[in-house]
């Protein structure tokens, strides 16, 4: 088995290594979660009962191990620093005001949130009347911040497609929206000065 | 904020409320398909109305890219011998681990009931099939090597001839959609070679557990030299006769030397008891014997490794196998 094992690993090592490697992990972390996923490769080949279904097995392992390292990553900035939000905060002065008490409140006025969802149905409004490639260009590219490539290759288009349906979509919008969106605008005159 | 990020922020509470955002959420799988173009293209343009909406199937599509997507320029695959070492490294790892070396153990100790119960059965197994049984598990075995290093060998020859085709196209200046055609169809083929070599080496790797032992041996040079030379054994191997089979791994001193090699098992009375025939390397340059561990009778036996190149064989490490004898 032993054997076998070595032929796989040798085959599909710089695989799962780029996989960490893409992430952005060092390559410290990249080398040992490499070696994390082959244990557990190793530990779960007796269970797979498709071997056709190879890839698609180690990836999903790939994956759970990639997922437990950002788990542990998260327990440790958990962990790090603990304040009281009762605790008084560190003033000169005697007695000062707990912590909580200088967190400005996030949540926006009665007001504010009627605004922000009558805007909201706007938007969504005039993103029907968008093509749905162009809908899906825009919003891979505004919303989820993809790169001209990503969007490409996701989509299947070459990156010129990319940029003409995200162009025209921004100037669809821009039209119908102008009113309610400074933004748009401010996008509309970033563009023409990168030009 | 900068304006796109908060518009983005407008378009993401949009998007919740988007009919296309519904759906299911996809399985590991199919994504792979999706991201591999191994869906029907109508099929594909309705499925990303939801992946484009759906953050945990976006990331997920991400994740399926990173892991699927070839090097990149930038991206150093490791050298060989940095992945003989991390090999190394793994491998001790799980032949030290309880778990796994635990459960090598417990997976090879009958319980005595079983035991009992399958002593019957497999002494009338025995009777009925005789020697035939072990010649079929060798022969099975061996078939199944032989087919995994000629479709590595194969995926090789594949790559070069790809990478000289590649060549030939860009200097005879042949069109964009020409070249892309063309190297769509190389690496189609390479995956479906690459494919067959998993499942060769999976079929292998996922039999049950056995009670084998692997014997390392490195060849010293590219013959016998000095005191070896003769009919002087140079090492000797003892094997268990408890082992259900056992494993040999030879690393020749100079693997491109011979372009193959033949490994003999003779008995007391230099009778062949075992002729591999021509054996190639293995992509570790190692050269790979498995044997089934009943197959000799407790006594001692001479191992000859010959290197080959044509019709010639040349002697390059003999040693003696003392199995069953303490």
């Amino acid at each position: 088995m032993g054997n076998n094992f070595r032929l796989l690993f040798e085959r599909h090592r710089n695989q799962v290594y780029r996989f960490f490697q893409r992430k952005g992990l060092s390559p410290e972390d990249c080398h040992e979660l490499t070696q994390e996923a082959f244990f557990s490769i190793y530990k779960g080949l007796s269970d797979l009962r498709q071997p056709a279904q190879f890839v698609g097995w180690m990836f999903a392992i790939t994956e759970n191990v990639w997922r437990s390292h950002l788990e542990m990553i998260k327990a440790k900035k958990r962990n790090a620093i603990v304040v009281s939000l009762d605790q008084e905060s560190d003033t000169q002065e005697g007695d000062s005001p707990p912590l909580a008490d200088s967190i400005p409140d996030p949540s926006p006025s009665p007001l504010e949130s009627a605004l922000q969802h009558e805007k909201i149905e706007k938007l969504r409004a005039a993103l029907q009347h968008l093509s749905p490639q162009r809908r899906r260009c825009l919003h891979l590219y505004v919303a989820e911040e993809w790169s001209y490539q990503e969007i490409a290759e996701f989509m299947g288009l070459t990156i010129g497609a990319v940029k003409a349906h995200l162009h025209q979509a921004k100037m669809a919008l821009r039209e119908t929206l102008k009113s309610d969106f400074k933004e748009l605008e401010l996008l509309g005159r970033a563009a023409k000065e990168s030009e | 904020m900068n304006p796109q990020s908060e518009l983005g922020m407008y378009m993401k509470a949009a998007r919740s409320k988007s009919v296309e955002a519904a759906g299911r959420h996809w399985s590991q799988e199919e994504m792979i398909a999706f991201y591999q173009g191994q869906m029907p293209e109508a099929e594909c343009e309705a499925s990303r109305a939801h992946l484009a909406y759906c953050p945990e199937c976006l990331q997920l599509w991400r994740d399926v890219r990173d892991f699927c997507a070839p090097a990149e320029a930038g991206e150093a695959e490791a050298s060989e011998f940095d992945v003989r070492r991390e090999w190394k490294e793994l491998w001790g790892r799980i032949q030290t681990d309880p778990q796994t070396a635990t459960r090598t153990e417990i997976a090879h100790r009958p319980s005595r009931f079983a035991w009992r119960a399958a002593l019957p059965l497999a002494a009338s197994i025995a009777l009925a099939l005789g020697t035939g049984t072990v010649a079929l598990f060798w022969q099975q075995e061996r078939q199944q090597r032989i087919e995994a290093q000629q479709a590595a060998a194969q995926l090789q020859v594949n790559q070069q001839e790809m990478q000289a085709r590649v060549a030939h196209l860009e200097q005879t200046g042949k069109t964009q959609s020409q070249f892309d055609e063309q190297l769509k169809l190389e690496r189609e083929k390479n995956q479906e070679l690459k494919a067959r070599l998993d499942q060769l080496s999976l079929s292998q790797a996922t039999q049950p557990q056995t009670n084998n032992r692997i014997y390392e041996l490195q060849l010293p040079g590219s013959s016998m030299r000095g005191s070896n030379q003769g009919n002087k054994p140079s090492a000797e191997i003892p094997i268990s006769a408890s082992a259900k089979s056992w494993i040999l791994r030879v690393a020749p001193d100079k693997p491109e030397e011979f372009s193959s090699y033949v490994i003999k098992i003779l008995d007391s009375r230099n009778a062949t008891k075992w002729d591999s025939g021509s054996l190639k390397l293995d992509q570790s340059q190692n050269l790979v014997a498995t044997f089934p561990g009943s197959f000799l009778n407790k006594g001692r036996y001479q191992l000859l490794i010959y290197g080959q190149n044509g019709s010639g064989l040349k002697l390059l490490g003999k040693y003696e196998v003392r199995y069953g004898e303490r």
